[in-house]
C-alpha cells in the first residue's frame, strides 16, 4: 500500500514525538528499495544529522546508496533572499533617498514570521531539484510553524489576486487618461519615465502575475495527491491527540492530503504496575485515533529500548512503518 | 489672422481635456496611494501581504512610493485638494 505513496512526504507532529526518526527510517527504506531519496529538514532546530550520525549541511550529502539528506540553513536562506531583493530595490530606488532601504531591509531581516517565508522559499527551492530525485521527504519543524509554512501559499494567492484587481482598475484609469491627453510621463529624482498604461508593459503587474504562478504551482503540487502525502507522527497521549486533531482540521482546510498517521513511542511493557494508568489511557488513545482518522494509514510503533540512531538501527525501525 | 484663433481653440480643448479628467486623475492617484500603502502598511500598522510578496513587487513601485509621499504632505489639506477639485471657493 505504502509503496503507492506519492513521492512528496512531509512528516510533521507536535515537538518531540519522532518525526525526524520515522522520516529517516521511511528514507532509508526507501534508498534501500532502490529509489533515489533526498531527505531535507527543515526545522530550525535540525537533527536530522544526529539521527543519521552523520555531519550535515545545506547541500545534499550522501548517506548510503541512493540516500541524500540535508538540513536547511535558515540564516543563509533569509540572508540570501534579503540580499537578491536588496540588489533590485537599490537599482531601483537609487533616487528615493528619502527612504532608508537599508533599515527597512534590516528591520524585515527581524521581523516575526521572515522563517515561514524562508521556509517557503527552501521548499521552493528543493522542489525546483524534484527531477533529480525519485523521492523528497521534508522533516519539519513542529506543527504549529509547518502549518503556518503550508498555508503561506494559499494566503499569498488570496493578496496576489486582491493586489492584481487593484493594479488592473489603476491601469484601465491610466489607459483612459492617456486616450484624451496622450502619453503621459512622469518625473523622479530628475529622471523622466513614461506612464506604463498596458498589462504587458507594467512591470509591477508582470511581477505580480510572475509570482501567481510561482506560488500557485507550490500550491498546487502539494494539494496534488498523487505527488504529496503529510504523514502525521504524534505520540499516545491526550496532548498529542488533541493536537494532532487540530493540525488535521487545517491541513484539510489547506487541502493537503494526509496519508498516514503514526502513533509512536507506544509502550508494551505490561508488567510494570506504575504504568498501569499509562497503558489503559495509550489504549484509548489509539482506539480514538483509529476512529479519528479513519481511511487514513494507521502504523502503531513501540517504544524501541534504545534510541533509534545510525542506518542499521533506523532500517530495522522502518519495518513499522511499512 | 487665423493663426491665433486657432491657438484660441486649442487652448480651449486643451482645457477641456485637462478638466475632463481632472476627476479620473483624483482617482487614479487615490488608486496608487492606496496600491502602495497596502504593500507598505506594515510600517504603521495596517495588515500587509505577506512580505515575499511585498519584496516582489517593491522594485518596481518607484512612482506609488513616489505618489504616497506626495500625499503625506498633502495630507493636512485633504478638503483643500478636494474643494480645488470640485471648483468650490
Amino acid at each position: 500500500m505504502l509503496d503507492k505513496m506519492a513521492n512528496i512526504s512531509f512528516f510533521t507532529g507536535k515537538g518531540g514525538t519522532g518525526k525526524t526518526t520515522c522520516g529517516a527510517s521511511y528514507a532509508v527504506r526507501l534508498a534501500d528499495k532502490g529509489h533515489k531519496v533526498l531527505i531535507s529538514s527543515l526545522d530550525p532546530a535540525h537533527n536530522l544529522g544526529d539521527v543519521f550520525q552523520a555531519r550535515l549541511s545545506s547541500s545534499p550529502r550522501k548517506i548510503i546508496d541512493n540516500l541524500y539528506a540535508m538540513e536547511v540553513d535558515m540564516e543563509k536562506t533569509i540572508r540570501r533572499y534579503l540580499k537578491d531583493t536588496a540588489n533590485g530595490l537599490k537599482s531601483m530606488y537609487r533616487y528615493l533617498t528619502a527612504f532608508n532601504l537599508e533599515g527597512y531591509l534590516d528591520t524585515i531581516r527581524l521581523s516575526p514570521g521572515i522563517e515561514e517565508y524562508a521556509t517557503l522559499e527552501a521548499i521552493k527551492d528543493i522542489l525546483a531539484t524534484r527531477r533529480n530525485y525519485g523521492d523528497i521527504i521534508f522533516d519539519t519543524a513542529p506543527t504549529g510553524l509547518t502549518l503556518k509554512v503550508l498555508a503561506l501559499p494559499t494566503i499569498s494567492l488570496i493578496w496576489i489576486d486582491r493586489l492584481i484587481e487593484l493594479r488592473e482598475k489603476i491601469l484601465d484609469k491610466r489607459l483612459a487618461i492617456e486616450k484624451i491627453q496622450g502619453e503621459k510621463t512622469f518625473v523622479i529624482g530628475g529622471e523622466k519615465m513614461k506612464l506604463k498604461t498596458r498589462a504587458d508593459e507594467d512591470d509591477v503587474l508582470r511581477e505580480l502575475v510572475k509570482y501567481r504562478a510561482e506560488i500557485g504551482e507550490v500550491k498546487e503540487t502539494l494539494s496534488d495527491d498523487s505527488i504529496t502525502s503529510l504523514v502525521i507522527v504524534m505520540n499516545p497521549d491526550e496532548l498529542s491527540l488533541c493536537e494532532t486533531e487540530r493540525a488535521v482540521a487545517v491541513i484539510n482546510k489547506l487541502e493537503i492530503p494526509i496519508k498516514m498517521v503514526i502513533i509512536n513511542k507506544i509502550i508494551q511493557d505490561e508488567k510494570i504496575d506504575r504504568w498501569k494508568a499509562r497503558l489503559a489511557l495509550q489504549e484509548k488513545i489509539v482506539t480514538k485515533a483509529k476512529e479519528e482518522f479513519r481511511g487514513k494509514v494507521l502504523r502503531e510503533v513501540p517504544m524501541e529500548d534504545i534510541e533509534p540512531r545510525g542506518i542499521e538501527t533506523l532500517r530495522d525501525f522502518s519495518r513499522y512503518i511499512f | 489672422m487665423l493663426k491665433p484663433f486657432f491657438s484660441f481653440l486649442r487652448g480651449i480643448l486643451g482645457s477641456f481635456k485637462v478638466r475632463s479628467t481632472e476627476y479620473l486623475e483624483f482617482e487614479l492617484r487615490e488608486l496608487e496611494n492606496i496600491f502602495a500603502i497596502l504593500l507598505m502598511g506594515s510600517f504603521v500598522g495596517i495588515p500587509s501581504p505577506p512580505t515575499p510578496v511585498v519584496l516582489r513587487v517593491m522594485p518596481y513601485m518607484a512612482r506609488e512610493m513616489a505618489v504616497m509621499s506626495r500625499r503625506v504632505e498633502m495630507a493636512d489639506d485633504v478638503f483643500g485638494e478636494i474643494a480645488g477639485l470640485l471648483d468650490v471657493g
